[in-house]
């Protein structure tokens, strides 16, 4: 990678990062109606970071834009909004995160960020119009030299205003480094210095000009010097300093009063504070200097995630070459209990490597949901409708692959939801509905398993229409009124379903709920529906935490062995014959502890030839699955095992009548495979 | 002789062929499309597989398909005795273990010694072979690998 492809990485990743912040401030400000003024300042922030690091990369439209945006705010920030009109300034503010978004996913793809951002220019202008004729106080010509010079004091100005003169406070010399070939040292200095200032009464730093071209190469050279004055301790302002991305070293030092270094501008208020403690502790500087200085702490760096996903099916096979080494010794008459010990110092080390690789690559699903709630509101805005996405559980974290692939089924289960669920206004008043609609987007972990509800408050799906539909297009496999809800429901996972009779901008191009159930059930997830008619629908999505390492049951039937999930298994049992009842079509069933259960014979489901089939011989497992509890019988339980679940082959597919019940297999520490049952499946 | 081999290859192109004997009779396959040939292993049988399909085997790690080539060529199953083997052919992407009676050779053919088989037989079914070679008195049926293992091909 050369040096121009490292630094656009480390554009869009950090130009990402201020988006998402600005994008979480504006959500929270658009359900309060108003921006107060800390949002407002760090609005600010952000666009300036964005305007320097864009106009630095070249990308002249992005850097306008940022400009134009940070203008606005900057009125905002000195004027405020008249009339309280918030709304045209959160949906111009969107519409630009949206370009911005949009651009950045362009770069991501190697191809040019070209977009024109004219009309959005347009649009922050004609606002920020707006706002200056709006108030009242203010003559248009002044208001906009005042927005200008506020400008000049905080790109261009060395020197920040006072703000809390505090006479007594110590005053810091703060120097900082940043990591070699980290590019563009002046933002990152500019975005230390923002985030310490609250921190401090008073503040000056070195170089002045931030936004000259020079300013990043004295950077390099001797580091970006701070002179602050704060009451706090000088640990919260380290704190706030270790959370600098690239940050190679700092150093925080007391000075005195009369110190010489001390820029004039937050030295001139104080002197007499300064002369009274003159005397005592001007010596214990120098001494300071060597102690103080700190390595700083190295809090993230991004990975390829091609490296992860290697590193994770390299220990994947560690866990399987352990097991091999350990099952296959063999020591004759030789002593064995210094073996027995390494190989458990070294299970449990694997375990624990295990355990990281896989943290390293949970990511919160907040990200995805901040996706969704871009979504749904330009969604609601253009279609008119209003409504509210409510989100909990996004700190959820859940492997990276399972985040890749959930991504599209959300967009359209969403899509469908804001498009077909959510009636108009007007016709939730009819039906008694608050007008604002309600989608609430869920995630919580469960044993091994995430699950994402996504539940709406809208029209419902009509049970009518989709049968109706399924019959038209031959899909129906059994007379209607022998169906359930849920059969019903199900029908609309099928492919070639779609009710929708129009197609619009946002649902229903002929993408249906089958790709959606595809694809999560590619990851060994599943998706199920409830619905009310009138009163709303909710997606139930199951998926693995995680895809690859799985604790598990194994068991024989016949000279085939399966491993059955742990998480599903909820007992285990010898069978009594006369637990066992058959109704007259020949179902049997299983009496356990006062309930009855399906008996589900896995030699009879997957026509193994051999196998036990009398009862008193097998052994019987209490199985839950996700919509039905049941038991399976089979011949004998074989112990417990950590498996790495491997997909089968997909050409085996050709090979098999069916392959339902069969969830995938892994290879055991002597080399053999075991097939993976699908508790769903059977 | 050097100069003769190079007129002959500027004239047809020459291919290899992996020849290997099911039921008594010769085919070939093209050896590009060989991975390696490996001898009978234990193999997981899966359930409700069809006939052809003997199971699943691990192949250092990678889990691929195997199956029976009589069956799959319409021959009648036999126990596999000490000759045969695995031949692992890449199909587009993907691995598959094919077992045939017993591997003989790679041999050289040129193209022009290629006959081209009747496309389609009389059944209307499409023939496995696609060419068939005429060397050394020997006549050797080449295989179109994806018409074998394709899915229409059942």
């Amino acid at each position: 990678m050369n040096i121009d492809e490292s630094m656009l990485d480390v554009y869009i990743y950090e130009t990402q990062q201020l988006l998402e912040a600005l994008e979480n401030t504006l959500f929270e400000g658009e359900s309060e109606k108003a921006l107060g003024s800390d949002h407002i300042n760090e609005i600010f922030r952000i666009m300036h970071t964005i305007k320097g690091a864009s106009s630095m990369m070249e990308f002249e439209q992005l850097a306008k834009l940022a400009h134009a945006l940070e203008d606005m705010f900057s009125h905002i920030r000195e004027k405020g909004v008249p009339d309280g009109d918030w709304q045209g300034i959160f949906d111009v503010t969107f519409s630009a995160v949206s370009f911005f978004n949009g651009e950045l996913a362009k770069l991501q793809d190697k191809s040019s960020a070209d977009g024109d951002a004219t009309d959005i220019l347009n649009m922050v202008k004609a606002q920020l119009e707006r706002l200056k004729k709006g108030s009242p106080a203010a003559v248009s010509g002044e208001s906009e030299s005042s927005a200008q010079e506020n400008m000049e004091k905080l790109s261009d100005g060395a020197y920040m205003s006072v703000l809390l003169p505090g006479a007594e406070e110590p005053y810091y010399k703060l120097k900082l480094f940043f990591e070699e070939g980290c590019q563009m040292e002046s933002i990152r200095a500019l975005g230390v210095m923002e985030s310490i200032k609250k921190a401090c009464s008073r503040i000056a730093y070195i170089p002045e000009n931030l936004d000259s071209d020079s300013a990043s190469a004295e950077i390099v050279k001797n580091g970006f010097c701070v002179y602050l004055q704060t009451c706090e301790n000088p640990d919260v302002i380290r704190e706030i300093i270790e959370t600098t991305l690239f940050l190679k070293t700092y150093s925080i030092l007391p000075i005195e009063g009369d110190d010489e270094e001390i820029p004039a501008s937050i030295r001139r208020a104080n002197n007499q504070g300064d002369e009274a403690r003159r005397g005592g502790n001007s010596e214990s500087g120098a001494a300071d200097n060597i102690s103080n200085e700190f390595i700083a702490k190295q809090n993230f760096i991004s990975v390829n995630v091609n490296k992860l996903d290697h590193l994770l099916n390299v220990v994947g096979e560690i866990v399987t070459a352990q097991s091999m080494v350990i099952n296959n010794a063999n020591f004759g008459d030789l002593d064995r209990s210094g073996f027995d010990a390494a190989a458990q110092q070294l299970h449990s080390l694997i375990n624990e490597l295990q355990d990281i690789v896989m943290s390293i690559r949970m990511m919160p699903m907040s990200t995805l949901f901040q996706k969704m709630r871009r979504l749904v509101r330009e969604m609601a805005k253009k279609l008119g409708k209003n409504i509210h996405l409510e989100i909990s559980g996004e700190e959820t974290e859940v492997d990276k692959n399972v985040i890749d692939y959930l991504s599209d089924p959300l967009l359209h289960i969403i899509r469908n939801s804001v498009d077909h669920g959510i009636e108009d206004e007007t016709v939730r008043a009819a039906a008694g509905k608050p007008a604002r609609g309600k989608i609430s987007l869920e995630a919580h972990t469960t044993g091994s398993d995430v699950i994402v509800t996504i539940s709406d408050d809208g029209r419902g799906l009509q049970k009518e229409a989709i049968l109706k539909k399924a019959q038209e297009k031959g899909l129906l496999t059994k007379p209607v009124e022998e169906m359930t809800d849920k059969e019903i429901f199900s029908l609309i996972f099928l492919p070639g379903f779609s009710t929708s009779s129009e197609v619009t901008e946002y649902s229903g191009r002929g993408v249906g709920m089958d790709v959606v159930r595809k694809n999560i059930n590619q990851i060994g997830g599943s998706i199920s529906l409830d619905s009310v008619e009138g009163k709303g629908t909710t997606h139930t999505i199951r998926i693995p935490l995680t895809l690859t390492i799985v604790d598990g049951m194994r068991f024989s039937v016949g000279k085939t062995s399966f491993i059955v999930p742990t998480v599903s298994v909820l007992s285990a049992v010898k069978p009594d014959p006369k637990d066992i009842i058959t109704d007259p079509e020949g179902n049997e069933m299983i009496m356990l502890q006062g309930e009855c259960y399906s008996l589900v014979r896995l030699k009879d489901f997957f026509n193994i030839e051999e196998g036990v089939t009398d009862i008193n011989e097998g052994m019987c497992m209490h199985i839950s699955s996700e919509d039905r509890d049941f038991c399976i019988f089979f011949d004998y339980l074989d112990g417990e095992y950590q498996v790495v679940v491997k997909p089968l082959p997909s050409y085996l597919q050709q090979c098999t009548s069916s392959l339902s019940g069969i969830g995938g297999c892994a290879i055991l520490g002597d080399g053999s495979i075991n097939l993976i049952l699908d508790v769903n499946g059977l | 002789m050097d100069d003769v081999l190079y007129t002959a290859a500027e004239e047809s192109e020459v291919r290899e062929y992996l020849i290997f004997t099911v039921d008594s009779i010769d085919f070939g396959i093209d050896i590009g499309l060989v991975q390696e040939i490996i001898k009978i292993q234990p193999i997981t049988s899966i359930p409700n597989a069809l006939d052809f399909c003997v199971g699943i085997l691990n192949l250092r790690g990678t889990i691929i398909p195997v199956l029976d080539m009589r069956i799959k060529l319409g021959f009648d199953a036999v126990e596999y005795d000490e000759r045969a083997c695995i031949v692992v052919i890449m199909l587009e992407s993907e691995l598959i273990g094919v077992i045939v009676d017993m591997v003989q050779d790679v041999i050289r053919i040129p193209e022009n010694e290629l006959i081209d088989s009747p496309p389609v037989l009389s059944n209307g079914r499409q023939s496995y072979t696609a060419k068939i070679a005429c060397t050394d008195d020997k006549i050797r049926q080449i295989i179109d690998v994806n018409t074998v293992f394709c899915v229409n091909g059942i």
